[in-house]
């Protein structure tokens, strides 16, 4: 690191010492440790702020009445340590030490923060380095003294070489720290505390000897809550982060949330699925027979294809408006961060890079911001294997298809059964990585990860209500956006006849393109039990969102029956008997094999233009090949395994 | 005995997985552990990572504008003041 500062000029850009003929006093801390509202409570509103000459960095200055003596008083930019790399820190160095020693102030308070104590004296072994009056004022106090620490002023003051003074600048009880610095100013410069010498540039041997330094300076006079008084936060994360009781607890309300969900806005979804199918498809319908156009593919396109498909779609809002909510409330409370320790835990022991939960953990949420969040990952290689693992990650879209066919086959048990697909998606990420691990990646070793955990904290309506907002303005987009874009596409091949003797548009759905093309495909989907060519055709438009899935049943089925709209129960039992039919009787195998090929598959277009951009076509390619192979042969072997059951 | 920065760098390297199993491993106090690490970050040997939790668009690795996912990413564009989870891990020296 260089250490390069322009040399100080007499002229121009003026060193404190010499200003205003006042001794001059410099406030330097760390942020956030209390030194603004010191400064403004020693000096009221007699103070200027403006950038240092020659630099955009703010300093205050003001008169300080400190007792009988008057006092020049600078407020210097935080800064943690002399030899940090930020503007701020650079300005504190250059004005602390860069400078010959007579421009230096006359007397540096550092200002430190009790409960974050080491940090603030960090610079204080940084500054005593040299000779110069040096004043500490410990600030946050109550703070520290709430997690039980308690500070020995005088037996600290005497292993710094310098007089340490408790204040609280919020209160004003600021007069120790002026009869301090007057005392310290009247006495000559201390010198310098002896530190052996070190070869010049190592600085990390510097770093180590200043917190020894601190470490032994503080080792006495400090007296940490052992035990007795930790934090709640502490007792919590003492289980809710350790390796068994941890994943078990993440797991319960992982499932709890799934359970809340699925219970309170199946009503809610029922009523929005009438709404469509009712009122709003015959105030459609009769809008159309006013202009006379009932019976148009324009009225078809509308009421079988947007308001069936895209309708359906919708009844989802308040179902993820909920789960949006409660997994912002774990967020904002602070307890996802603790499942991040618990997924953190299970990288490890598997050998997979840690870095890689962070994106998948995302991934989660959506895939595609989870692709780009394989960037934080330094290695080449660990960010390819993470955007070949993101797909497996089960996304939000996934879950409206969960939710819907939970519903329908197992309707006393739907939040289990969705929490199941969740952590089979876990199980997924898991079983690829290790299989990417032993085949294409021997030598990718795991990488440590230590998180530094927030306290936890009552959760904030305004956040959290943001946060989910935000997510759902989302699934609104695209519902409204991409998904009636499929819509139509899927509509016009379903316009499309394919025998003789009809015209578009009035073509029975089995009977056109769209039905042709999917039957074609269906042969395939024979041995895993759900060879039907509207399951098929849902799994094809699933290419491009996996809300798409559910827009295209409603839109197949729709068709079926032009007379009226489809709710959601019409749906459910559709798709309940094609998934009866298909699979020879074993329903309930062959709705598990689709949510595992659901589960697995490429999740949409958006999530394959990422990959492309972060990892390039070839290995996209890779990775639709991988999804749709690994989604294929699991889903085979729940069929097959669980019509023996 | 090993220096307090040393014995930090050393948890790292072993099998701790949160900053208060730093601690219990080193035996340090909380406040030395947090100002070992911001040393060791600003020496470059760790790398630090913001886990925005109020980053809508799904932390701040995912957000375009910040490659390194440094400082400001978390505080500048997350809904609110959610809390933030930050990764460290040893910087590979190439
Ligand atoms: N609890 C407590 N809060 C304090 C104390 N001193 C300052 N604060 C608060 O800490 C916050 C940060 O203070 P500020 O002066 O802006 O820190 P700076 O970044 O060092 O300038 C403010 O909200 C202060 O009101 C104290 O002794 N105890």
């Amino acid at each position: 690191m260089t250490r390069t500062v322009p040399a100080p000029s007499c002229h121009g850009d003026a060193p404190a010492a010499v200003l205003g003929g006042l001794p001059t006093v410099a406030l330097v801390g760390s942020p956030n440790s209390g030194k603004s509202t010191l400064f403004n409570s020693l000096t009221g509103r007699s103070r200027t702020v403006g950038n240092w000459p020659g630099t955009t960095v703010e300093v205050g200055r003001a008169r300080w009445q400190a007792g009988d003596a008057e006092l020049e008083l600078l407020d210097l930019p935080g800064a943690s340590s002399l030899d940090g790399e930020s503007p701020d820190e650079q300005l504190t160095r250059q004005l602390l030490r860069d400078v010959p020693d007579l421009q230096r102030p006359d007397l540096c308070v550092v200002v430190a923060d009790a409960a974050h104590l080491a940090r603030g004296l960090y610079l204080v072994a940084e500054l005593r380095e040299e000779t110069g009056r040096v004043v500490v004022a410990l600030t946050m106090r109550d703070v520290a003294a709430s997690r039980g620490i308690e500070i020995d002023v005088d037996a600290l003051g005497r292993a710094l070489g310098a007089t340490v003074v408790p204040i609280d600048p919020r209160q004003r009880q600021v007069e120790g720290l002026a009869t301090a610095c007057r005392e310290a100013l009247a006495a000559p410069r201390p010198p310098a505390r002896s530190v052996s010498p070190l070869a010049d540039d190592d600085e990390f041997a510097a770093a180590e000897e200043r917190l020894s330094w601190v470490d032994a300076a503080t080792g006495t006079a400090v007296r940490a809550g052992d035990g007795a008084v930790r934090t709640l936060s502490d007792k919590v994360d003492r289980w809710a982060t350790s390796p068994v009781a941890g994943p078990l607890l993440f797991l319960a309300v992982m499932w709890a949330v799934f359970q809340v969900t699925t219970t309170v806005a199946a009503p809610l979804q029922n009523l929005l699925g009438s709404l469509f199918s009712g009122p709003v498809t015959s105030l459609v319908q009769g809008a159309f027979g006013l202009v006379g156009l009932r019976g148009s593919a324009l009225d078809l396109f509308v009421v079988n294809g947007l308001v069936a498909g895209v309708g359906m779609l919708l009844t989802f809002v308040p179902l993820m408006a909920l789960v949006f909510t409660l997994l912002a409330l774990l967020e904002d409370s602070g307890y996802m961060a603790r499942g991040a320790v618990v997924t953190d835990r299970l990288m490890r022991r598997i050998g997979l890079p840690g870095k890689a939960f962070l994106p998948l953990v995302v991934g989660f949420g959506c895939n595609v911001p989870a692709i780009s969040a394989t960037r934080i990952m330094g290695d080449a290689r660990h960010r390819l294997m993470t955007a070949l693992l993101v797909p497996f990650t089960s996304c939000s879209a996934r879950l409206t298809v969960y939710v819907l066919l939970s519903a329908t086959f197992f309707p006393d048990h739907a939040g289990s059964a969705v929490f199941v697909l969740y952590l089979m998606s876990i199980l997924v990420v898991v079983g690829v990585g290790l299989g990417l691990r032993s085949t294409l990646w021997r030598s990718v070793g795991g990488e440590r990860l230590v998180l530094d955990l927030p306290p936890y904290q009552r959760p904030t309506l305004h956040v959290t209500v943001a946060v989910a907002k935000m997510r759902v303005v989302a699934f609104l987009r695209e519902a409204t956006g991409l998904i009636v874009a499929t819509v139509a596409a899927v509509w016009a091949l379903q316009a499309v006849p394919v025998r003789g003797g009809a015209s578009f548009g009035h073509v029975a759905p089995a009977d056109s393109l769209f039905a042709a093309v999917c039957r074609a495909v269906a042969v395939v989907f024979a041995p895993l039990g759900f060879g039907d060519w509207h399951t098929t055709g849902a799994l094809l438009t699933g290419f491009v969102a996996k809300e798409a899935v559910i827009s295209s049943w409603a839109q197949t089925y729709a068709a079926a029956d032009p007379t009226a709209g489809l709710a959601p129960d019409q749906l459910q039992s559709a798709v309940s008997g094609a998934f009866h039919a298909s699979s020879g009787g074993a329903t309930s195998a062959a709705v598990w094999a689709f949510l595992v090929f659901l589960l697995a598959y490429t999740p949409c277009v958006a999530t394959l233009g990422a990959q492309r951009r972060e990892i390039g076509l070839r290995w996209t390619a890779f990775s639709v090949a991988l999804s749709l192979g690994v989604a294929y042969v699991l889903a085979l072997a729940v069929f097959q395994v669980g019509r023996l059951l | 005995m090993s220096s307090p920065l040393r014995a930090v760098l050393d948890a790292f390297a072993a099998d701790a997985h949160s900053l208060a199993e730093v601690q219990q491993a080193t035996g340090l106090r909380a406040d030395v552990v947090e100002s070992a690490v911001e040393q060791l970050v600003r020496l470059g040997r760790l790398d630090r990572e913001q886990v925005g939790a109020g980053c809508t668009t799904g932390g701040c690795g995912g957000c375009g504008s910040s490659p390194d996912a440094g400082g400001s990413c978390g505080s500048a564009h997350s809904a609110g003041s959610g809390p933030v989870l930050v990764a460290l891990s040893i910087r590979r020296t190439a």
